[in-house]
């Protein structure tokens, strides 16, 4: 499961496979899982990237190796490699654009021709915009193939940890697990003395003269 | 059974009845048959027609890319029989005697997945409800949405339970019945088939990659097929473990010692916790237990990165106080929802805060929480109001000169210290 180069790790790491059609925010939805950012420029995934994402949980500590795969069939369609030994998933789709709804089933279909049985989440991702055009009632392709759904938005964070959540409590098998505070042990005592800190003081003064990001006029909702 | 008769008639058991050469290796089957059966076929008798299983093998349609698949010359009855039904009778006693290896994968398989579905429905259901139940002081907005999508998770089984009615024999090129079969495969316990199919699959993985010129090129299956096809070891715990039940290598996870150890075994069987060894509660902890804290606020941390902000999340910002003497204060935030640390910051007697526009508030400080970064990087945070900028600050700058002076090292925590 995980790369060579990868550290193992000596508590429980699944493979995650994120597939979905291209532009519907899987690399997006990992990165902000990753450091936080909000990527609003698109570039295309080629290939795959693979990042390992940790969550602390009740249970312990847990691993996702997230398997960010290309949407775009024009960087190759998925090989079978990419969904191989895969232990759980999300397939993503656009609620602003019909057509990446409609190709669920495509990648349900390829998903579950390497990957037999694993627990799957189907997420409809961008619901912070206004119009949009898969309304949640129209969502029904997880019903009949025994999906969970969740409305989420990279964007906005909303229900942004509940894939994961629900993947974790599958794969554990226990329903009632949940995520915990990660551990604040404490941070190196380092001397900042006032020569690092003047050489710090002009990016300092850029930083102060930079206005943050204002488009996020949900943050404290 | 009647086939005793004609297994009577070869020299020993499970012998091929005439040798082949390179003279008679194509012959068609109407030429052997009647000389192998010289004197001995006789038609068994209705009855014992009646008891016999007569089965059809056909290639699991579900099998991914066939091409690849190493066993897919292998026809577990002979080709002429399965091109020849009509002659059933004929060719099943000739065929040097050998009862048909056969299952009836769609019989067998439809009860086991059956169970196994209802038990996920339940599962599932249960799922819906823990999810409501649990309060996420969700955006009020949005509850709406939430709850529909739960409802939408239990409605779910009906359409489910019609698809399993029964579809044994019957040839359905339903897309929903294919799926159910897949299903099937993977359930079933030691399932020759699905083993096969695990080989092809991993037969795939290889192709796959061969061809792929991406990052994954590196990636070595090698082993790991390996540990799928013979038994697994404690070093593939997880992937033992999740082999372990559709392919029936049972021993697989007997090195795993982690709490996720049977994991593989939760997949799919999906029994709600039934003796599931995982389910250990593990105390937690926040690495906060001896401080207190003299500030709290919902705030959005961004930090200053190649001249520009970059967001590192929102939730919780706490500043805290050791309370084991030293009055040591330090920064802490996590990301709502994950909880994932992204601050971890000592603050320091020099420590200048910078007010900004739009309720912002800017400093320095050496973040523990952002991986592989020494040194000083500008941060910013940003609060619901102005007046809570001035009560951090407030709180900062209280807190920040009693910082102890003391060098310690980055592994002391502050119960360790010693002053």
């Amino acid at each position: 499961m995980a790369l060579p180069n990868q550290q193992t790790v000596d508590y429980p790491s699944f493979k995650l496979v994120i597939v979905g059609d291209g532009g519907t925010g899987k690399t997006t939805f990992v990165k902000r899982h990753l450091t936080g950012e909000f990527e609003k420029k698109y570039e295309p995934t080629i290939g795959v990237e693979v990042h390992p994402l940790d969550f602390f949980t009740n249970c312990g500590k847990i691993r996702f190796y997230c398997w960010d795969t290309a949407g775009q069939e024009k960087f190759g369609g998925l090989r079978d490699g990419y969904y191989i030994h895969g232990q759980c998933a999300i397939i993503m789709f656009d609620v602003t654009a019909r057509l990446t709804y409609k190709n669920v089933p495509t990648w349900h279909r390829d998903l579950c021709r390497v990957c037999e049985n694993i627990p799957i989440v189907l997420c409809g991702n961008k619901v912070d915009v206004k119009n949009r055009q898969v309304k949640a009632k129209q969502v029904t392709f997880h019903r009949k193939k025994n999906l969970q759904y969740y409305e989420i938005s990279a964007k906005s964070n909303y229900n942004f940890e509940k894939p994961f959540l629900y993947l974790a409590r599958k794969l554990a098998g226990d329903l009632n697990l949940h995520f915990v505070e990660s551990p604040a042990l404490a941070p190196p005592e380092v001397q900042i003395d006032m020569a690092a800190q003047q050489q710090h003081e002009a990016e300092l003064a850029a930083a102060a003269s930079q206005p943050l990001p204002d488009d996020d006029d949900d943050t404290f909702e | 059974m009647g086939d005793a008769e004609n297994a009577l008639t070869l020299s020993k058991k499970r012998s091929a009845g005439r040798e082949l050469t390179k003279d008679n290796a194509g012959l068609d089957d109407e030429e052997d048959s009647p000389e192998q059966e010289t004197g001995t076929f006789k038609r068994a008798s209705d009855d014992v027609i009646a008891a016999r299983r007569i089965v059809k093998v056909r290639r699991n349609q579900t099998t991914s890319a066939p091409s690849f698949n190493p066993f897919a010359g292998i026809n577990l009855v002979p080709p002429k029989e399965s091109n020849s039904t009509s002659a059933e009778v004929t060719s099943e006693a000739q065929a040097a005697g050998e009862k048909r290896v056969s299952d009836d994968v769609d019989g067998k398989d439809d009860g086991g997945k059956e169970t196994e579905k209802g038990k996920d429905e339940e599962n599932k259901q249960s799922e819906s409800k823990a999810d409501e139940a649990e309060d996420e002081s969700a955006v009020d907005k949005e509850n709406a949405v939430e709850n529909e999508n739960s409802n939408i998770g239990s409605e779910a089984t009906e359409p489910k339970t019609d698809n399993e009615q029964p579809a044994k024999e019957e040839k359905t090129e339903d897309e929903d019945k294919k799926d159910n079969s897949e299903n099937v495969n993977s359930g079933v316990e030691g399932n020759p088939l699905s083993s096969f199919q695990q080989l092809s699959s991993s037969k795939n993985a290889f192709t796959g990659l061969a061809g792929t010129g991406i990052s994954t090129s590196t990636f070595s299956f090698g082993s790991i097929s390996k540990d799928g096809s013979t038994l697994g070891t404690a070093s593939a715990s997880l992937f033992g473990a999740k082999d372990d039940k559709p392919f029936g290598l049972s021993p697989s996870n007997n090195g795993s010692s982690s709490i996720f150890g049977a994991s593989g075994a939760s997949t799919t069987s999906k029994s709600e916790g039934s003796g599931f060894p995982s389910k250990q509660e593990v105390v937690m902890e926040t690495g906060e237990e001896q401080e207190r804290v003299v500030f709290t606020a919902d705030s959005a941390l961004f930090e200053f990165v190649d001249g520009g902000w970059k967001e590192r999340g929102k939730g919780e910002l706490r500043v805290n106080v050791s309370t084991t003497g030293t009055e040591k204060a330090r920064v802490v935030m996590r990301a709502r929802g994950n909880y994932r640390l992204i601050l971890n910051a000592s603050l320091y007697p020099d420590m200048k805060l910078t007010n900004m526009e739009k309720k912002g508030i800017t400093f320095a400080c050496m973040n523990s929480a952002s991986e592989g970064k020494d040194g000083l990087s500008t941060f910013a945070l940003k609060f619901k109001d102005g007046s809570i900028v001035e009560e951090f600050r407030a709180a900062v700058t209280a807190h920040k000169s009693k910082t102890s002076t003391v060098l310690k090292t980055p592994e002391n925590s502050p119960k360790a210290s010693d002053d």
